[in-house]
């Protein structure tokens, strides 16, 4: 009998409607806790059926989404959707242009990866990994290219051949003696100084020729300038005569000071020397009285090159002899300083236009040299070129090259050399007057650069700015005569190397620098432009130097704390990035051993003539070609990054050693160790068989050529290889060396390959294999300089234990390092680089279980561990799902590591993608999954209305009343259990000021799904919603409505419910295991025309209502159950001792 | 970046007395960072080059005076650095302290009795910053060379540096050092990291 009305019916209502409450059994559960539910939402007050997954993206294909991520450049300017499939195809979405296109960016990434990434600097630095440990190489992506962040350096050092810069001298001039006037008011004076007409105001040392009639005074007479006086008689019994011996008197006098006309005394051209005597006189009307500026003017037959002010050179075979001697130049007049505006070339003929800074202009048939000119990736950079035509503000030289269009330049100057220089011989020979010479002798350089043992290096510049480390050094001797340094055979660097720097220590120095621009600076008031040590190319293998060691020591160093490209190692794959103090950083980077040379072949490639082909081909710099075994190697433009090195056997027959490769392993350039004792290797090779070779290995072994052995190797069957890379590890050095041998070499070659085989490597990694990885450190960048990671300075980590670091976060500009089960903060302190800064332990107990299992809040963060998932908000870490923990503890912590976490600010929903085996005790209807190894269920929390970190903290699903009694507040956490199979899960930005939850697909269909109210299926599949009541009547709120506490009986209910399809409703007697009764399926209307009325009749002490839908395009929103109890007619006791449904 | 007033304010308002507590040891920081030209969360920023050097070489001696009319701040150190050649490669650092000023004995022959010409550079560092840009007497490009007119006889010893530049004089120009800490001396490429 349904009887909801009368006095004995209890009407009983149900408005707060909270999340599930796993750990408590359901019969404890307080009103308003539900035992568990699936597939729902909550807002305060209703329950609902969760948004349906809609795929954003019409791709066709099998594969499962592992990463998608926001990647916004340019302030927002440009925003992309980045996403990885596990058939390793990176795509792209342009947001804001093409939304709702994926295009595919690379299609070579390690299958089955999954990534971590971060944007910074307009670029998106991604890690690769399987979760545990990084597989692919790390690489950055601008829009344009996928660069591998950080790269090896050159593999060798160019060659350095010095010169010194000569020509055959014109003629040498020396100005002709000037007579100094005779007149009443011309007066030669010695006092203190040149003031008052012919008269000074008190005894000195101070001589003033001081005229008054005019005066022509020798030519570039400037204080500090040298003169020569001669026919003066006694001045009061003192000699002003110089004397050419230097032994009565000085040979010459300098200048000290050069005057105008002195007001009122109309005194003009006046010129102060100091005397060796004090005097005090002046006296006028003198005759015969010379003076000579002892300054010569050089001009040679051809430019010097180099020879720039206050550089030497030193005359030989000149006459009068007296010339023969060094000097130093004090200005070069003809040569000139342009300014380079715009550059062309056609018909093999560079233009440039320019603009004279100094100097004369440029004449054809001049040698000229250009830096700093970006046009046709730097071809306009020329040294020595003869200018071939001029025009008003243009010149030409030849350059043999397809045409290249015009462009501006901002940064480029073009020198001329002159032909003509003034020097002054004295101080240097006496007497410094030696008269003029004609067309004999020659003139060479010396001294232009600091004179002394150098070292050099050369280093990449890739497209990214960074600078790779450098290659080893070459050491070579500067002398006197060398104006100039050429570096020859400068290595060429793969594709993203846009230019090469020389770096040059001073002379007998040891720290290196290299100049980025060309330098003008004022020399004795001329400018003078030094050229920059960076080669703007990647073509040209020439290039010359020259500089003053002043200018070098100022420029930039590359071995200091902060920027020591000598410490620099090429980043091994990792486990995720983040940014902190303008520094990227890395974690789970993979070790491997650093200095090798050129392990990835990037180093840049030389050319040998292989003896079995006669033909040139090439080979990895840093390698030697074995003499006996390294015939059928060639280097290639590999398919991953920069080059690959490749064995092919073209000979006819099975050769058992081929295209062997080999480079020291004993200690490097500087005696640093390489292989080290007592240390196991292991090998990562990173390889394919083009063709498929069927027989033979490929081999990477250490060998020593005087013993004849080999230590160890690690060898991989060809016939295992596919025409695709595949990343392969094995042991290598499985008995560790007492000593090293001092021969040892690590080699590289094909064994037994057949004819035709062939085997393409693009990188091999040896590394210790106890220590495979950095796992529990950071290795962070240095400060703007993303990809410059410091393998001394830049490795940090709290030493407390050996957790892994599964991540990391910064939160109020606080660093922290995320363990397994351990978490730590850290500060940059902005004066020393990482490995100095102080490390606090936040927890000893609570981490995270993966590199995606944490997220941000407002001013809060969450984090997924072992023992739950922890709430941060600086102090302790706070636990926030005890409710559900006996869900927690189901998850498959196999595989916790795939566990995602991602918050949602604006609905204020954390959704956490766990591996669970289904079904289970709270996931009854999942589809079946014993052993998940991905993410198949999301646990949905939300926690609307928690509106701090500490409510959502404090806020727990269940609350103690006043009285002691369980409540289940209202607002409070709410926790759901999706049926979602996701990998990955990211908020992303769709560049309308939004962001969606976007859900890599786990149904391998090639789609990513986002999650909308508006659709009512799971990409075409129903959705199966429902809530579960706690168990009513509860026996206090029973008592209140004069319901029975014994036995009742649940006559009828009202739903305050709306929505569409039909709507399920269950009862569950006693607990919700049991076999439901299934009642009527009212349909559900959008809108509420008044509450849908249910005929029940069941009886029992407790009932568990459940509602929902199952159906395509069915939904469902619940906010009030109304339940009529009355007593059990019949049995309100059963006098049984066990309960019986 | 934290709000530091922020937060303050939110602890002022939980409880007044720790936040006031907390806003004085900032204050205090603040003011004692002043003193000592220090930053507490990075360096100070290097004062202005010093306007002119000037000497005055005497047989055996020279004076060197610095003019700095910048606005000053308490601590700052001067320091000179001579060297005998115009590169200042192995600069020998002479400390004023919080001189402008100083005689400094030179020899001016070497051991063996060959003249010596010296080239001389300042700069002024505070505790917490770099050093300023050097001035050179007599200009970068074209430096004044000084030569004693005396019979002193000695060879320098090299250079040892200063501050926390590397111990072989390799890094003139250093003053009180431009890092925190100078690590060990090694080569320049490390030995393989190891993992922790």
């Amino acid at each position: 009998m349904n009887n909801a009305f009368g006095e004995d019916v209890g009407k009983i209502p149900l408005t707060v409607f909270g999340g599930a409450v796993t750990e408590m059994a359901p019969s404890d559960l307080p009103e308003g806790a539900s035992p568990f539910n699936q597939d729902c939402d909550f807002l305060p007050g209703s329950v609902f059926t969760r948004g349906g997954r809609q795929s954003v993206y019409s791709l066709s294909g099998s594969q499962n989404f592992n990463y998608v991520k926001t990647f916004e450049e340019f302030a927002g300017l440009a925003l992309f959707t980045l996403a990885l499939d596990a058939g390793g195809t990176l795509w792209q979405e342009d947001v804001l242009n093409n939304p709702g296109v994926l295009s595919p960016i690379f299609t070579v990434i390690a299958p089955n990866t999954f990534a971590k990434s971060v944007t910074f600097s307009s670029r998106e630095f991604i890690a690769f990994t399987d979760l545990v440990q990084g597989t692919d190489m790390p690489r950055q992506w601008d829009g344009t290219n996928l660069d591998r962040i950080s790269q090896v350096g050159p593999g060798a050092a160019p060659g350095f051949a010095t010169s010194s810069s000569n020509s055959k001298v014109q003629s040498i001039v020396q100005q002709s003696p000037v007579l100094f006037p005779t007149g009443a008011h011309d007066f030669i004076s010695v006092g203190s100084g040149p003031v008052g007409l012919g008269t000074p105001f008190s005894p000195g040392n101070v001589c003033t020729l001081q005229p008054r009639t005019s005066f022509v005074r020798p030519a570039n007479i400037v204080p500090g300038s040298n003169i020569v006086i001669t026919g003066a008689p006694l001045l009061n019994g003192f000699n002003i005569n110089n004397d050419p011996t230097g032994l009565t008197n000085p040979a010459y006098w300098t200048v000290t000071s050069l005057g105008p006309v002195i007001p009122t005394n109309s005194t003009s051209n006046w010129i102060t020397f100091q005397v060796p005597f004090t005097a005090f006189f002046s006296l006028n009307n003198l005759s015969g009285i010379n003076v000579q500026c002892t300054q010569a003017t050089l001009t040679t037959q051809g430019q010097v090159p180099y020879l720039e002010v206050g550089n030497q050179f030193t005359l030989t075979g000149v006459t009068p002899a007296g010339w023969n001697n060094v000097f130093t130049v004090q200005t070069t007049p003809n040569a000139a300083v342009l300014q380079v505006t715009q550059t062309l070339l056609q018909n093999n003929v560079a233009q440039y236009t320019y603009v004279l800074q100094s100097g004369t202009q440029p004449t054809v048939g001049q040698s000229i040299n250009v830096n700093g000119t970006l046009n046709g990736n730097g071809i306009f950079n020329v040294r020595n070129a003869a200018i071939i035509s001029i025009s008003a503000n243009t010149f030409s030289v030849q350059i043999v090259s397809p045409n290249i269009g015009a462009a501006a330049e901002s940064n480029a100057t073009a020198s001329v050399y002159g032909t003509i220089f003034l020097f002054d011989p004295a101080g240097v020979v006496t007497p410094p007057i030696i008269g003029n010479a004609g067309a004999t002798g020659a003139i060479a350089t010396s001294g232009v650069m600091g004179v002394g043992t150098r070292q050099a290096v050369v280093i990449f510049k890739t497209r990214n700015g960074a600078l790779t480390p450098p290659s080893p050094f070459v050491q070579f001797n500067i002398t006197g005569a060398t104006s100039a340094i050429t570096a020859t055979n400068i290595p060429i660097g793969p594709a993203d190397v846009v230019a090469r720097i020389i770096a040059f220590t001073g002379a007998g120095g040891a720290n290196f620098f290299w100049i980025p621009t060309p330098q003008t600076v004022i020399s004795n008031g001329q400018n003078v432009t030094y050229s920059a040590t960076i080669i703007n190319d990647n073509i040209s293998t020439q290039a010359t130097f020259s500089f003053p060691d002043q200018l070098l020591l100022d420029a930039t160093a590359i071995d200091i704390q902060g920027n020591n490209l000598f410490a620099q190692l090429e980043l091994g794959s990792c486990r995720g990035f983040l940014t902190y103090a303008d520094r990227l950083i890395a974690w789970g980077v993979n070790n491997k051993i650093q200095n090798l040379l050129s392990l990835s072949f990037d180093g840049g490639a030389g050319t040998q003539v292989d003896l079995t082909t006669n033909t040139s081909r090439l080979f990895p710099l840093g390698w030697t070609i074995d003499p006996t075994n390294g015939a059928g190697s060639t280097m290639l433009t590999s398919a991953l990054f920069g080059q690959s090195f490749y064995i092919q056997n073209l000979s006819g027959v099975t050769q058992s050693l081929y295209g062997m490769i080999t480079q020291p392993a004993y200690v490097n350039q500087l005696g640093t160790p390489i292989v080290t004792a007592a240390t196991k290797y292991s090998c990562r090779v990173t390889l394919r068989s083009p063709t498929g070779a069927a027989t033979g290995n490929l081999v990477v072994d250490f060998f020593s050529p005087v013993l004849n052995q080999i230590f160890g190797s690690f060898s991989i069957p060809l016939s295992s290889l596919t025409t695709s890379f595949q990343i392969l590890s094995g042991t290598m050095l499985t008995v560790p060396f007492a000593t090293v041998p001092k021969d040892l070499v690590i080699r590289i070659y094909a064994q037994n390959i057949p004819n035709l085989g062939d085997v393409e490597i693009d990188r091999i990694e040896p590394f210790p294999t106890l220590q495979p990885s950095f796992s529990t450190q950071f290795f962070a960048s240095y400060a703007f300089n993303q990809e410059a990671f410091d393998g001394v300075t830049g490795l940090f980590g709290p030493a407390q234990n050996q957790q892994r670091a599964n991540g990391g976060m910064v939160l109020f500009d606080t660093l922290y390092m995320l363990k397994e089960s351990s978490w730590f903060s850290t500060t940059d302190n902005g004066v020393t680089e990482p490995n100095q800064w102080n490390w606090k332990t936040v927890s000893d107990t609570v981490g995270t279980i993966g590199i995606h299992s944490y997220d941000y809040g407002e001013a809060w963060a969450v984090s997924a561990c072992r023992a739950g998932l922890y709430l941060f908000e600086g102090g302790e870490p706070i636990k926030i799902s005890q409710e559900i923990q006996t869900v927690w503890d189901l998850i498959n912590w196999k595989v916790g590591h795939t566990i995602w976490v991602r918050n949602d600010s604006a609905t204020k929903t954390i959704k956490i993608g766990v591996p669970i085996p289904t079904p289970n005790k709270y996931m009854p209807e999942m589809p079946a999954n014993a052993n998940p190894t991905s993410p198949n269920v999301v646990l949905s929390m939300s926690y609307r209305e928690l509106n701090t970190g500490a409510m959502l903290a404090a806020t727990a699903p269940i609350r103690s009343s006043y009285s002691g009694r369980l409540l289940s507040p209202e607002p409070a956490r709410k926790w759901s259990f999706w049926n979602i199979a996701a990998p990955c899960g990211e908020n992303i930005d769709r560049g309308n000021n939004s962001k969606m939850l976007f859900l890599g697909s786990g149904y391998g269909n090639s789609k990513i799904f986002q999650l909308s109210m508006t659709q009512l299926s799971d990409d075409g599949s129903a959705i199966n919603s429902f809530y579960l009541t706690h168990g009513m009547p509860k026996p206090e709120i029973a008592a209140a409505h004069n319901v029975d506490v014994l036995r009742s009986q649940f006559d009828y209910m009202q739903l305050l419910v709306a929505g569409s399809g039909n709507l399920q409703v269950f009862v569950f007697p006693e607990d919700p295991q049991n076999i439901p009764y299934t009642l009527d399926s009212p349909p559900l209307s959008a809108i509420t025309q008044g509450d849908t009325e249910v005929t029940v009749n069941v009886k029992g002490q407790r009932h568990y209502i459940r509602v929902g839908t199952n159906a395509v395009g069915s939904t469902w929103s619940l906010s009030t159950i109304i339940a009529a109890f009355s007593e059990d007619p019949w049995a309100p006791v059963r006098g049984t001792a066990v309960g019986a449904v | 970046m934290i709000d530091r007033l922020g937060f303050l304010k939110e602890i002022l308002n939980r409880d007044p007395h720790l936040g006031k507590l907390l806003e004085n040891i900032l204050d205090s920081f603040d003011g004692l960072s002043n003193q000592l030209g220090v930053n507490p969360h990075g360096k100070v920023q290097p004062p202005d080059q010093l306007k002119a050097i000037n000497i005055a070489a005497g047989t055996d001696h020279i004076h060197v005076t610095l003019h700095d009319p910048s606005a000053g701040r308490k601590g700052v150190q001067y320091i000179v650095e001579w060297a005998n050649n115009p590169a200042f490669a192995g600069a020998h650092p002479e400390d004023l302290g919080s001189s402008r000023e100083r005689m400094l004995h030179l020899p001016a022959k070497d051991s063996n009795g060959n003249q010596l010409t010296y080239y001389v550079r300042a700069f002024h560092q505070l505790p917490g910053s770099d050093p300023s840009k050097p001035i050179v007497f007599g200009g970068k490009f074209a430096p004044t060379a000084v030569q004693l007119t005396g019979n002193s006889k000695l060879t320098p010893l090299a250079s040892q540096g200063s501050g926390t530049a590397p111990s072989d004089g390799s890094r003139p120009g250093y003053g009180l050092g431009k890092d925190i800490r100078r690590p060990l001396p090694g080569p320049k490429v490390p030995v393989p990291p190891r993992a922790v």
